[in-house]
């Protein structure tokens, strides 16, 4: 998988040294030369040796052509789900989670000291404040030490455990870079949303998206859930009323 | 108005058309600018004594009369007019070739062979010629009269046949043609078998002839500069040659060089002389490297 996957295009490129080498060969000049067979025998001595540099040095230039186009290229580092979740877990196969997009409002306001949020995050993995993606800036933010700007508790829940007791008494889910959420999982969620739970769905690398709002927003990396659809795929719509709110 | 030095160099002395004002000028420039006569020791015999002066070869003083009378005098030679000396001139096409506008390989050659000739003469030694390519084209027997440079110089400004090479077979019948003794200069890029060319040169020593191999190169064949990939034919056996010369460059001198060397190594095991030049070489040098391997055999 590539973040540009158009800039795999570039690959071409790697056609422009084969290009040059044909485009700037000369007809070899015809030279009278009496001393031919000096020649004659360096010629056979070397041309094997120098074709052997030769295409060496041409597929040094091809590879170095095709890492410049690959790094631009940006591949993506997908961690594999573990083999207990695989086999366990049919929704663990990659599926099409159907998200409509709105933009996450927060509210301007402080939150009332002593009445704070109760916030499930379902996650892969365990989380780490240092992990470099958007479940690890949650992390981050949902800190005991945040608390008390954020106004959220947050509950770590990993994607395999999830099911009704998790969720008892928590007001929203954040759903961060989450893959491994089983059948029962789901029907969970959709249980949560609609008995009136918000549901925050952070997209990431476990996460495929298609965009079916009409626009995207700065803010794409948040979502509102909505049900799922009929056909079996997972189509969170959005919440007229705005989604999750915090 | 060119300078008598600057007519050793093969391009002054290309705008020179007669060939016997070529022999001249190469002679007179070579002995301008040399600060010690090369002459005293070859082929010449004592003459008389002249008074030593600061600057004349310590090695020439007599001893014997320094003895005697107490005073320094310096041996003084004179030419021998017993040397028959023979000019063998390969005017085979691989000769008539030259990679640039200088002088070809055989036009070279032939320049040197006629101021050898004119330096020849006016030391009254016989001078004869012989020129060949797959047959021997003129033999003239070594006269040491003034005519006989004439006609040594008409011979050798004739355009050539240009035949195949048959080295080691003409010089096989030049060992057989002269009987006496003498002196034999070869002029060839020996670019024929070369053992059986290494054949007959020891065949003209066994003869007894002194030898001297003068082997012209032109000066591409001497260093091989392409640049650009070229399709190289041999103008004798029309044999092509694609090659990228950057490749083979380095591998060709040590190929050159080996033969060379090999040539050299057997020619001065039988006291022979081997020189190698290329058609860049000024006159004097070759001139040089030809009256010094005299000096050393005197």
């Amino acid at each position: 998988m590539w973040t540009h996957p158009l800039i795999l295009a570039g690959l071409v490129t790697l056609a422009l040294p084969v290009v040059i080498h044909l485009a700037l060969r000369s007809r070899p000049k015809e030279r009278t030369f009496p001393a031919l067979r000096f020649v004659t025998e360096s010629h056979h001595a070397t041309v094997k040796l120098t074709r052997l540099k030769h295409f060496a040095l041409l597929a040094l230039r091809l590879a170095a052509l095709a890492l410049v186009v690959l790094i631009l290229a940006r591949p993506i580092d997908r961690p594999q789900p573990n083999s207990a979740t695989r086999e366990n877990s049919p929704a663990a196969k990659p599926e099409n989670l159907h998200v409509a997009l709105a933009p996450l409002r927060v509210s301007s306001a402080r939150p009332a000291v002593g009445s704070p949020k109760q916030v499930a995050v379902v996650r892969t993995a365990e989380l780490s404040a240092g992990a470099s993606d958007a479940a690890g800036l949650v992390a981050l933010a949902l800190s005991p030490d945040s608390r008390a700007t954020t106004g959220l508790v947050p509950t770590l829940v990993l994607a395999r455990d999830l099911n009704a007791d998790r969720l008892k008494g928590v007001d929203a889910v954040f759903l961060a870079d989450a893959a491994g959420v089983s059948s029962e999982g789901w029907a969970e969620i959709e249980r949560f949303v609609s008995d009136g739970g918000g549901l925050v769905v952070l997209l990431g690398h476990n996460v495929e998206t298609e965009i079916k709002s009409g626009h995207s927003s700065e803010r794409s990396g948040a979502a509102t859930p909505g049900r799922r659809n009929r056909g079996g795929t997972r189509n969170l719509r959005r919440r007229a009323s705005g989604g999750a709110e915090l | 108005m060119p300078t008598a030095e600057s007519y050793l160099r093969p391009e002054v002395i290309q705008q020179v058309r007669r060939l016997d004002l070529k022999a001249r000028f190469i002679v007179e420039g070579f002995m301008a600018g040399l600060h010690d006569s090369p002459y005293h020791g070859f082929s010449v015999e004592f003459s008389e004594h002249s008074k030593y002066v600061p600057g004349d070869d310590p090695g020439l003083i007599d001893y014997n009369a320094w003895a005697r009378t107490d005073k320094l005098y310096i041996r003084n030679y004179r030419a021998e007019t017993n040397l028959a000396c023979h000019l063998l001139v390969d005017q085979s096409s691989s000769m008539d070739f030259a990679s640039g506008a200088g002088l070809t390989k055989l036009e070279y050659a032939i320049s040197l062979a006629a101021a050898l000739g004119y330096l020849m003469t006016r030391q009254h030694d016989a001078v004869g010629l012989v020129t060949f390519d797959e047959q021997i084209r003129n033999f003239m027997p070594p006269y040491s009269t003034r005519r006989q440079l004439t006609s040594i110089l008409a011979e050798l400004a004739r355009p050539p046949v240009g035949g195949k090479t048959r080295l080691a077979e003409m010089l096989h019948q030049v060992a057989r043609l002269v009987p006496k003794r003498g002196l034999m200069i070869l002029f060839s890029d020996l670019l024929d078998d070369e053992a059986a060319v290494m054949e007959a040169l020891h065949h003209l020593r066994f003869r007894g002839h002194d030898l001297i191999v003068f082997h012209v190169l032109d000066e591409m064949e001497a260093n091989f500069s392409y640049s650009a990939p070229v399709c190289l034919e041999d103008p004798e056996s029309g044999q092509t040659l694609t090659t990228d010369p950057q490749a083979v460059r380095a591998d060709y001198l040590e190929r050159l060089a080996a033969f060379r060397s090999r040539f050299r190594r057997e020619l001065e095991s039988r006291k022979a002389a081997f020189v190698p030049v290329d058609t860049s070489l000024p006159f004097d040098k070759a001139l040089t490297s030809f009256l010094l391997s005299r000096r050393r055999k005197a």
